[in-house]
């Protein structure tokens, strides 16, 4: 067995060699522009030449080990701080070369880490400079007190032909207290086990005009024990092509929105997967009202207040948020909708205001029931009148209700299905306090 | 079986060539050379899609198969089909999460049994394999007289297993009496930087009156030989007809995971099977009456016609 791997790699190599004796037969081409730098190391037995690093968090956490190391002669040795360290409350850094590399023949970063108690941190590449374009984070990666080997697969690698962050870490406290990291073996590699990458299918809403943009996918990549690595990427590693370009097309990592009405799949050539755009639909209507009587939450045309969080993520329910911002037209997006609660930082004396206003859109075309609740509480638990509307699919749906004046001032907005089963996805948009 | 005869004589002419090159890698012998004498190549699709009904049956049913598999097969198009992959015309047998007929996956298992069965030869077959927890696609022959001498008495042959979490190794395995169930006389092969799910690889095994010999795109990884086997033991001088199956979960690879990606394809772009031109042409026809062609189909059998 041993014979016939051996054989598949010397046969390999001598294939590979192929086209590398034959391009150097070539004549020198001038019109070629100048490329960097194909370095597969990172850190092995010291930083590879090019190499510096930037601290994040506490800024002393990074030095080298000569005693403990997975191999040769050094490792990296991360002394991951208590949360009350002066010096900074967590450990992490970048690993980066100011003059980029072409990394395009690999397809992963691999380094091996143990750790001195159990921990769970971030790894990733491309995370340098104020704008990192192909930033990859790996979350959630555990380490024990057993030197692994750890896996960072790069989704397309045909994009990082000057890439200048490398490799980054980030780790926290365990239990309120400090550890000990060591990482070792940082580099590039071309791993012919690694396939089937994927991005999460994902649905948004399309509008007739106006630039998306993606900021980053939740992505696989199948590893060479055949589970998924989960990574969150940029959208830049892909090129989409669109079902429906007159509906809307994509460029880099944003989505153009052309006009056209219906649905678009949004596929990445370069993975499974896609993101399709369920219908196109009108934004919520503008506000009229004067500023003066209004105290705004979330809207466009007014100043906002309360410092609301959108989501304050309940017990029970399976509610997502994410925000849009469709050509300057913002509206929150809430995905498998079945309550939520806008929650109020500070408290809004509504005792001059007289009703609350939510514009609704239901992005479902399936459903039988769409009776949608809103209703303002105070802190102490007390309700407010409820609001309930019928929703339309593809269309905004407004709702004002009375606000009880007994219920003031108003710490939460609980939003809510009113059969309380069926999730979907809905819009929100112009959500305020008036009088009139 | 008079068909059957016909048939043989038309692909003895027409096939020789393409025997000769095809084993060139694998112990040829130039005085007693390959020659094809079945095949599916399955670059024609039929009119329904579905497999030639000529050369394939199906095992149908959920019974777990004495593996504690979870899938239901089926002889639906769903599950088994002609399709193009790599831009190879091929046979795309498909484990889907349909909860058809109330059972969680769904997916199919073809065999030769009643259209083609024999004694000894090679058989290779090239083919895609899926991914993931769960996965169990294989490629194996089982003693064509296991109604009469029940397993392990009739003898199975692996030629390829995979477990779905090892996408870079596959496993073969010769089940007999004294060695059969979790103790076969098994062997595994792996690449280091290659996986089976990504690209066509040619899975074989040529097997006599006196070894049973596994490879994987020539590499030959595993023999069994009769004189490593007690008295008794030896049970591979009768026919054997060939079955393809993705099972879902069992006790060989473990069960789906959420990991597992549905549906998840097995992909076959040919079938082979050649014997030695001297086990031919000795009695004018095959040695031992070694190529059958019966309809007595029994057990599960659904056939197609």
């Amino acid at each position: 067995m041993k014979t016939s791997v051996y054989s598949t790699t010397a046969a390999f190599l001598a294939l590979s060699l192929m086209p590398v004796i034959s391009s150097c037969e070539r004549d020198i081409d001038t019109d070629i522009p100048a490329t960097s730098p194909q370095i597969a190391d990172v850190f092995v037995d010291g930083f590879s030449s090019g190499i510096e690093f930037q601290a994040w968090g506490n800024v002393t956490n990074l030095s080298t080990d000569t005693q403990t190391k997975y191999d040769g002669t050094t490792s990296l040795r991360i002394a991951v701080p208590e949360p009350g360290d002066f010096l900074g409350s967590w450990a992490g850094g970048t690993f980066y070369t100011s003059s980029g590399r072409d990394l395009t023949q690999f397809n992963c970063l691999t380094f091996y880490a143990k750790a001195s108690v159990g921990a769970s941190i971030e790894v990733g590449i491309g995370n340098y400079g104020d704008d990192p374009q192909y930033a990859v984070a790996m979350k959630g990666v555990k380490l024990d007190s057993n030197w692994r080997k750890y896996i960072i697969p790069i989704p397309n690698s045909a994009k990082l032909t000057c890439e200048k962050g490398l490799f980054y870490y980030a780790a926290g406290a365990v239990n309120g207290a400090g550890y000990t990291i060591w990482i070792d073996e940082v580099k590039f590699e071309s791993i012919g086990t690694l396939a089937h990458t994927r991005i999460k299918d994902m649905t948004m809403a399309g509008f007739p005009s106006g630039d998306f943009k993606i900021s980053e996918l939740e992505c696989y990549v199948n590893l060479p024990n055949g589970t998924f690595q989960t990574l969150t990427a940029s959208s830049k590693y892909f090129d989409f092509t669109s079902s429906n370009p007159e509906v809307a097309t994509v460029e880099g990592n944003t989505v153009t929105f052309h006009g056209g009405k219906g649905e678009a799949v949004l596929t990445p050539k370069q993975a499974e997967g896609s993101i399709t755009i369920t219908d196109v639909y009108d934004y919520a209507p503008t506000p009229t009202l004067p500023s003066s009587d209004v105290i705004s939450v979330f809207s466009d045309v007014y100043p906002s207040v309360g410092n609301a969080i959108f989501n304050n993520y309940w017990g029970y329910q399976t509610t997502t948020d994410d925000m849009i911002d469709a050509g300057g037209d913002h509206m929150i997006h809430y995905g498998s909708f079945n309550f939520v609660g806008i929650v109020f930082q500070q408290d809004i004396d509504c005792s001059n205001m007289n009703y609350m206003h939510m514009d609704v859109l239901l992005m479902s075309k399936t459903l039988t029931s769409k009776i949608f609740t809103v209703t303002p509480h105070a802190k102490n638990g007390s309700e407010s009148y409820e609001g309930r509307a019928t929703l339309k699919t593809g269309e905004w749906v407004s709702i004002d209700v009375p606000l009880d004046p007994a219920v003031n001032p108003i710490h939460e907005l609980v939003l809510s299905r009113g059969d309380g089963c069926i999730y979907d996805d809905i819009l929100v948009d112009n959500i305020y306090f008036y009088k009139n | 079986m008079k068909t059957y005869k016909y048939f043989f004589i038309a692909l003895l002419t027409a096939t020789a060539p393409i025997a000769l090159t095809s084993c060139d890698d694998d112990n040829d012998d130039a005085n007693d050379p390959w020659v094809l004498v079945w095949s599916d190549e399955f670059n024609d699709p039929t009119a329904d899609n579905r497999p030639d009904p000529s050369k394939w049956t199906y095992e149908i049913g959920a019974s777990g198969y004495g593996n504690e598999e979870k899938q239901n097969y089926t002889d639906r198009v769903e599950n088994a089909c002609y399709a193009i992959e790599d831009n190879e015309g091929c046979l795309k047998i498909t484990a889907l999460a349909d909860n058809y007929q109330g059972v969680r996956y769904s997916s199919a298992r073809l065999k030769t049994q009643g259209r083609f069965a024999t004694t000894y030869g090679r058989f290779e077959a090239r083919m895609k394999l899926p991914y993931g927890p769960g996965m169990w696609p294989a490629f194996w022959l089982l003693g064509a007289n296991y109604a009469t001498d029940t397993w392990p008495k009739c003898g199975e042959i692996d030629i390829m297993e995979n477990k779905g979490y090892q996408p870079n190794i596959v496993s073969s395995a010769v089940h007999c009496p004294g060695h059969s169930g979790g103790n076969p006389f098994t062997s595994t092969f792996g690449y280091q930087d290659q996986r089976f799910d990504t690209s066509f690889h040619v899975f074989a095994v040529e097997w006599d009156e006196s070894q049973i010999e596994f490879s994987v795109d020539g590499h030959i990884y595993h023999t069994v030989t009769s004189g490593e086997m007690s008295q008794g033991q030896w049970v591979f001088d009768h026919p054997f007809f060939i079955i393809i199956n993705l099972a879902v979960g069992g006790v060989f690879g473990g069960d789906p995971t959420a990991d597992t990606v549905f549906p998840q394809s097995l992909y076959v772009d040919y079938v082979r099977v050649y014997q030695r031109q001297s086990q031919i042409t000795s009695n004018n026809a095959v040695v031992g009456s070694t190529v059958s062609g019966w309809n007595n189909g029994g057990g599960t059998n659904a056939d197609m016609d």
